[in-house]
């Protein structure tokens, strides 16, 4: 991998870790949710200090330059990670219509009892 | 001084009756709030039929949010001190007045408890965990909390409105550090804890590893620039 990229998948990770922290610290973010974007930052840091692995791996899979192995690493990660937010915010979505319910039910009983 | 102690529970039909029977035997002016977290079991109908001082979340919104609805009411009714209970059994309700006399004496904004002041010898695997908490706790404040886990925290009036209100202010080990860089002082109290009564523990290896994860990345990250 040529340094200026190398540089630059630092640069990334380096980024997304300053703006992961500055969401936080201005209450934008839970840190339980801040951890995937963490964990991202690491592995990009990790790719970027060792481009042997990746070269392993594009060699292993058998991918034409190491770059594509990047690529397609990472869309499939965004991938899951965006059903994952799909999924939760479902149940967000359900949770908030079940508290609508309740909420309106007790309305009603508080109207009952008076 | 008007004491609250929080007691969220969540699928502890098994234990809840005897752990607020006790407490109400042993800290009989000591006020408590059961926080029924949307329990699948019988938990309502136990805090129903027995009478226990009780609210009941519609959902279950996990245990900061609970504790964070015990603090809210706390601070509606004005109370003094506010004490983390849990409904378990492994916690011991005498501790409670002598933490809430170390804080009058001290004029600690937190009372933690700690087993390790009690002599309790370290072992296992949650306390390997817990000591390296403690580490990177003394790194981040010069402040060294000798039980960072133990669960039986005592909460001075102060504290209060801050946990009703804050963002993200879970009751836990990293909120303690991050407290204590912005000049909140904590003191310790040996006490010493039981198995719990019944009932299965929240913390299976899964949650405990992401347990863990987040209150290390919390440390190491957060709690400088929070």
């Amino acid at each position: 991998m040529p340094i200026f990229q190398q540089i630059l998948l630092l640069a990334g990770a380096l980024l997304i870790l300053g703006i992961v922290i500055h969401s936080v610290h201005k209450k934008r973010i839970l840190i339980d949710d801040s951890l995937f974007w963490i964990a991202l930052a690491l592995f990009l840091v990790i790719l970027g200090a060792f481009p042997q692995i990746v070269y392993f791996f594009a060699r292993v899979f058998g991918f034409q330059s190491p770059a594509n192995l990047v690529f397609a690493a990472i869309t499939a990660l965004l991938l899951i990670k965006e059903f994952r937010t799909s999924a939760k915010l479902s149940l967000l979505k359900d949770r908030v219509n079940q508290l609508a319910q309740e909420i309106a039910l007790r309305d009603s009983n508080d109207k009952d009892s008076k | 001084m008007k004491i609250l102690a929080i007691i969220p529970a969540y699928n502890e039909e098994d234990c809840l009756e005897t752990t607020v029977k006790e407490f109400e035997e042993v800290c009989p002016n000591v006020d408590y709030l059961v926080i029924n977290d949307g329990s699948k079991d019988h938990t309502p109908e136990i805090c129903d039929e027995l009478g226990l001082n009780h609210i009941d979340m519609p959902i279950n919104t996990g245990l900061a949010s609970g504790f964070r609805a015990g603090m809210k009411y706390a601070l509606k009714h004005h109370y003094d001190a506010v004490v983390q209970f849990d409904s378990d059994g492994q916690h011991i309700p005498s501790y409670i007045p002598l933490m809430a006399k170390k804080l009058e004496e001290t004029g600690c904004d937190i009372v933690l408890g700690s087993r390790y002041l009690a002599g309790e010898k370290a072992a296992g695997l949650r306390n390997v965990g817990s000591r390296i908490i403690s580490h990177m706790i003394r790194m981040a404040t010069h402040i060294t909390i000798t039980d960072p886990t133990c669960g039986l925290r005592m909460y001075g009036k102060q504290m209060i409105p801050l946990f009703a209100k804050g963002f993200d202010l879970e009751p836990e080990p990293d909120t303690m550090a991050l407290l204590l860089r912005n000049g909140v002082t904590v003191c310790e109290i040996p006490i010493s804890i039981r198995q719990r009564q019944g009932g299965t523990s929240y913390l299976n290896p899964f949650r405990a590893s992401r347990y863990m994860l987040r209150t290390l990345a919390s440390l190491v990250l957060f709690v400088w620039f929070r």
